[in-house]
């Protein structure tokens, strides 16, 4: 996510108040999924921490953008003034043991990190930028347009995914009604940006055909835990956490039982710090996953007993349709085990009324 | 410095610090670097040089950089200070900019690395060649540190480092698989730099199995993986665009065959 989009959604929150902001973040964390995701759901202001000062401006950044805005705007100092000293802090390994970060953050920026993540792993070739590069500079730095044909305005534009190669963009949004409109607003903006400083050859478009589903074990928590994000529409991808509604000996058990339920306010306090744990050594295994291509699903031990994650062979079209296992990683105590190819998803959420404007794809 | 002066690696001290005090001071770099250029048409040089020592590691990509609070060497960094001058300058000439301020520092150790991970502008072959070639020249002061570049836990050699980095230019240029990495770098930048187009063609087409690999969502994949059809795609490019992909650099090798993918989808 990026400043300008960070000062509409403030603008937003003031609107709305700090119940919408605090709810607009959570959903995409605590749907329930099974049948149709809910688009919208007043109740789960349940879920709003009191923790939380109203309107929140950094709040809102992190868990609708990146980890990096995360740390750049609250940082020890900020954190603890924004949030109190009543906050939870994490001791977890990696992470400065000082800090003051609330838990909500983690899982916000997790989801845009591991997501964005898999969008790499899946187009190692590509040339692509990731939910903190500003626009201007993108185009800058690769000469693919004229960034003097810019707004003021629209210069540091920042969107989730830019893929400079393809041509294509997403915005990554929480799993409900609300989440759809504003990626599909924000992608719009971002396509019309990009686009005018095209002078020859291939605009962009919205991105489409990424999907994919990422399971989080908890050996102290028993629990399954499920990221899962769809392109609900060109360029908009929306995502959601979700856990195994009882306790199973495997992630393939949970999976086989695909019982998924929303998670609680204490489990995403418990946990949602070993979970942004549990991206970065995921994403510190970048090489290796990019290489597993011959694996229908694929395990990794993240931190010892902490944690554990399991990666569908769905999130890489090219792993889905294989079978057989590779053998584990030397090192890092990862190991490949074997699933069954997963079904395309269907298009998740949301009948939203069809907005005017260009449209994301050609 | 000038190159072999000394054999430690020195660092704007702009690039040391917390990821805020980086962010901060990077931001005042690229004002002044602004105002200079606006006013001379050059870049000043860094006001203070700090030495790295031996074995300390430096953080090349921001992919990379997850523990912001903590004090680190941020060469990724000198992206922002690029940025701080195209924003002050209203993002006029931007290109022109970029090349200027590439230029100037290109003849640094810092700079002469950066901008051969950075890959700014058209990856042509004759200015991957100097890249390489600046790197090669600081090749020791380089290989006195360590670097994350991919993995956030595993510090690389210098070494590794190009591998990783610049293995498409080796494979494209030097694809003798043999002898060490700096001896085909050697080997790569020299060939890159006295090549012809038509050399550029050769090491294109090598390159285009790789490329088009990559493209798994190519729709006229069968069309576009004939080398005739490459061949004569290629030779109708005009300089600006022949330049981009002389290179054989995969990604934009790849771009290229997404541009005929859809031209054929439009025939």
């Amino acid at each position: 996510m990026n400043a300008a989009v960070w000062c509409r959604s403030m603008s937003q929150a003031t609107r709305h108040g700090a119940l919408l902001v605090f709810v607009t973040l959570l959903t995409g964390c605590t749907t329930t999924s099974g049948g149709p995701p809910p688009m919208w759901k007043p109740e789960v202001s349940r879920f709003r921490s009191p923790l939380i000062p109203a309107s929140s401006p950094r709040t809102f950044a992190a868990m609708s953008g990146g980890p990096a805005v995360v740390e750049e705007t609250t940082g020890s100092a900020a954190g603890g003034q924004a949030c109190g000293s009543t906050v939870q802090g994490y001791n977890v390994p990696g992470r400065n043991p000082d800090s003051r970060m609330p838990w909500q953050l983690f899982l916000g920026g997790a989801s845009h990190r591991l997501i964005a993540h898999m969008y790499g792993v899946n187009h190692p070739d590509t040339r692509a930028y990731y939910n903190k590069e500003p626009i201007a500079a993108i185009i800058g730095d690769t000469g693919s347009g004229r960034a003097s044909l810019l707004r003021s305005d629209e210069r540091k534009l920042c969107p989730d995914i830019t893929d400079i190669t393809r041509r294509v963009l997403f915005e990554i949004k929480p799993w409900h009604e609300q989440g759809l409109l504003e990626g599909r607003e924000e992608a719009r903006t971002y396509l019309t940006a990009l686009n005018r400083t095209i002078l020859v050859g291939r605009h962009f478009t919205g991105g489409t055909d990424f999907h994919g589903e990422i399971l989080v074990r908890f050996a102290r928590g028993q629990y399954i835990w499920r990221l899962e994000w769809r392109t609900s529409e060109p360029g908009v991808v929306l995502y959601r956490w979700t856990r195994s509604q009882q306790r199973f000996e495997s992630e393939a058990a949970a999976y086989e039982a695909g019982q998924w339920t929303d998670l609680s306010v204490e489990e995403l306090r418990q946990y949602g710090g070993w979970v942004e744990k549990a991206v970065e050594d995921m994403i510190s295994r970048r090489e290796k996953l990019a290489t597993v291509s011959g694996a229908v699903g694929l395990v990794i031990d993240l931190v010892g007993e902490a944690a554990r994650v399991v990666l569908w062979g769905a999130i890489m079209g090219r792993m889905g349709s294989t079978t057989g296992a590779r053998q584990p990683p030397a090192q890092g105590g990862g190991q490949v085990i074997p699933f069954p190819a997963r079904p395309a998803p269907a298009a998740p959420p949301a009948q939203v009324p069809a907005a005017a404007n260009m449209p994301l794809s050609h | 410095m000038s190159p072999g002066e000394t054999a430690s690696l020195q660092l704007p001290a702009f690039l040391h610090g917390t990821s805020r005090s980086v962010q901060q001071k990077v931001k005042r770099e690229g004002l002044r670097c602004a105002e200079q250029y606006r006013k001379e048409g050059a870049f000043p040089a860094p006001r203070q040089l700090l030495e790295v020592p031996l074995g300390e590691v430096v953080v090349a990509q921001g992919v990379v950089d997850f523990q912001h609070e903590h004090p680190a060497w941020r060469l990724y960094r000198v992206s922002d200070v690029l940025r701080e001058v195209w924003e002050a300058l209203q993002w006029e000439d931007s290109s022109a900019v970029r090349d200027a301020y590439e230029a100037s520092f290109l003849e640094t150790a810092w700079g002469a690395l950066f901008f051969t991970l950075a890959r700014m502008g058209p990856v042509s072959a004759e200015r991957t060649a100097r890249r390489l070639e600046a790197v090669l020249r600081f090749w020791d002061p380089l290989d006195c540190a360590r670097y994350l570049f991919k993995k956030p836990g595993a510090a690389q050699t210098l070494e590794e480092l190009m591998v990783d980095a610049c293995g498409w230019a080796m494979d494209a240029w030097c694809p003798e698989r043999e002898g060490p990495v700096r001896a085909r770098l050697e080997g790569a930048a020299e060939r890159m730099a006295r090549a012809t187009r038509e050399d550029c063609l050769e090491a294109i087409l090598r390159q285009m199995p790789r490329a088009l690999a990559a493209g798994r969502d190519l729709k006229h994949r069968q069309v576009l993986a004939d080398p005739v059809f490459q061949r004569e795609r290629l030779t109708r490019l005009d300089t600006a665009s022949f330049e981009r992909v002389s290179g054989a650099c995969t990604s934009e090798l790849l771009e290229k065959l997404y541009d005929w993918d859809q031209e054929l989808g439009l025939q």
